[in-house]
């Protein structure tokens, strides 16, 4: 229920009735109001104004390509302090272990072996928590393939740099006789460990490797 | 011979960042306009704005409300920024082609464009005469329409103590308008007698 509302609490209320951002109840009461009172009525027309005007301000256009500019820079920008990032982690942990170096170089033969291969246990990656990590899949070809199919499945303790919903992707791509290099940018979303899936296919053959990944804090 | 798949470069989509910040920027362009009263600030302002988001993309995932959120950086960075900076009204030929009159104006006979006119370039000059607050107030949900919850978000600043903020503002406004003759706006007996 609404009480009884006088002109100055009306008027106070206009830019709102103008905005419609009035509840149904008080909208219907001011309404009835302006329709009876002159002097209201009076100020709801200055009150439109006003607002019209505001609203018509100018103000200068976007450059055109703007966007997509800076869209391109904040990601260059954010890229560079990355690398500088985990140039840092490395050449701090350079002295200690070359195990630990960002790219990771796995290889595997296609075109070898028995249609359904595995290959030998790796190495873990270690992926800092919040950080990213370039792991590269190195992918030796003894000779140029063309319709290659892919798979990559990722572990719940990462995900793809920019892509964080992609958890499971395939393509078909080709391969150049020698070493094919896959790079994934991972970031650390989980402290845990997991394992990464990759799958190669190529008529009857299939190649899969299974990457050990563990993420952890990094100082 | 090494090769590099080129699946990343043929087929990376447009990351979630970018889309979900896409639709944002050149409302965020407007907001950065207003404050700083500059075109080529308002890029700059803008383009550090999303130098500082890219690295919080994660977070902005788990945001709802995008809009508030977005623009609550910008003014963040605004006021410890930029606002140090002289505010000069904008000039002519950074307006472009009067396109927000000629949107409004298209509904208007000549006579009452004209004093549309009048009236956009005398609410100019008393929203150049408002305190910053009350400008900022006046700017942000009159001008470019964002809610007073919006505001509460990205000012920072109890809705109650918004509400009579922008009472306030708007008093202010109205009295530097009256004040100012040519912009006291037509009676309606007036109008309705001519």
């Amino acid at each position: 229920m609404i009480t009884t509302m006088h002109c100055v609490e009306i008027q106070n209320l206009l830019p709102e009735l103008i905005r419609g951002e009035l509840s149904p109840a008080i909208d219907g009461y001011v309404q009835s109001h302006l329709s009876n009172c002159r002097g209201c009525g009076s100020v709801q027309v200055r009150e439109q104004h006003l607002q019209r005007s505001l609203r018509a301000l100018p103000v200068p256009p976007m450059a055109e390509g703007f966007p997509a500019r800076a869209l391109r820079h904040a990601r260059g920008v954010e890229r560079e302090a990355s690398r500088l990032s985990q140039l840092r982690r490395m050449g701090r942990v350079s002295a200690m272990a070359a195990s630990v170096l960002v790219v990771c170089g796995i290889a595997f033969m296609l075109g070898r072996g028995s249609a359904e291969t595995e290959t030998p246990p790796q190495v873990a990656v270690s992926v800092p928590l919040g950080g990213a990590q370039m792991v590269a899949l190195k992918i030796d070809a003894p000779h140029a393939f063309e319709h290659v199919e892919f798979e990559v499945r990722l572990p719940d303790n990462v995900a793809l740099e920019d892509q964080p919903k992609l958890r499971e992707f395939a393509w078909s791509g080709t391969l150049q006789a020698g070493v094919n290099v896959l790079s994934l940018p991972l970031v650390g979303i989980k402290e845990a460990g997991g394992q990464l899936v990759a799958r190669v296919k190529y008529g009857s053959t299939e190649k899969s490797l299974h990457i050990p990944l563990t993420v952890s804090v990094q100082s | 011979m090494t090769a590099i798949l080129s699946f990343w470069a043929k087929s990376t989509p447009k990351s979630d960042f970018e889309q979900r910040i896409s639709p944002h920027i050149e409302p965020l362009f407007r907001l950065a306009c207003r404050l700083t009263n500059d075109p080529l600030d308002a890029e700059e302002l803008v383009q550090e704005v999303l130098v500082k988001l890219y690295p919080r993309r994660h977070e902005l995932e788990q945001i709802e409300q995008v809009r508030p959120w977005v623009s609550r950086v910008l003014y963040r960075m605004f006021v410890d920024k930029w606002r140090r900076r002289r505010l000069e009204p904008l000039n002519e030929s950074e307006l472009g082609e009067d396109q927000d009159l000629d949107r409004e104006g298209d509904q208007l006979s000549p006579e009452d464009y004209l004093q549309m006119r009048t009236e956009v370039s005398d609410v100019q000059d008393a929203l150049d005469q408002l305190s910053e607050e009350h400008r900022t107030l006046i700017l942000m949900h009159d001008v470019e329409g964002y809610t007073l919850v919006e505001l509460e978000t990205i000012l920072e600043v109890p809705l109650g103590t918004l509400k009579s903020r922008v009472h306030r503002a708007r008093a202010r406004l109205r009295k530097l308008l009256t004040a100012h003759k040519s912009v006291e706006p037509f009676p309606v007996e007036k109008r309705v007698s001519r």
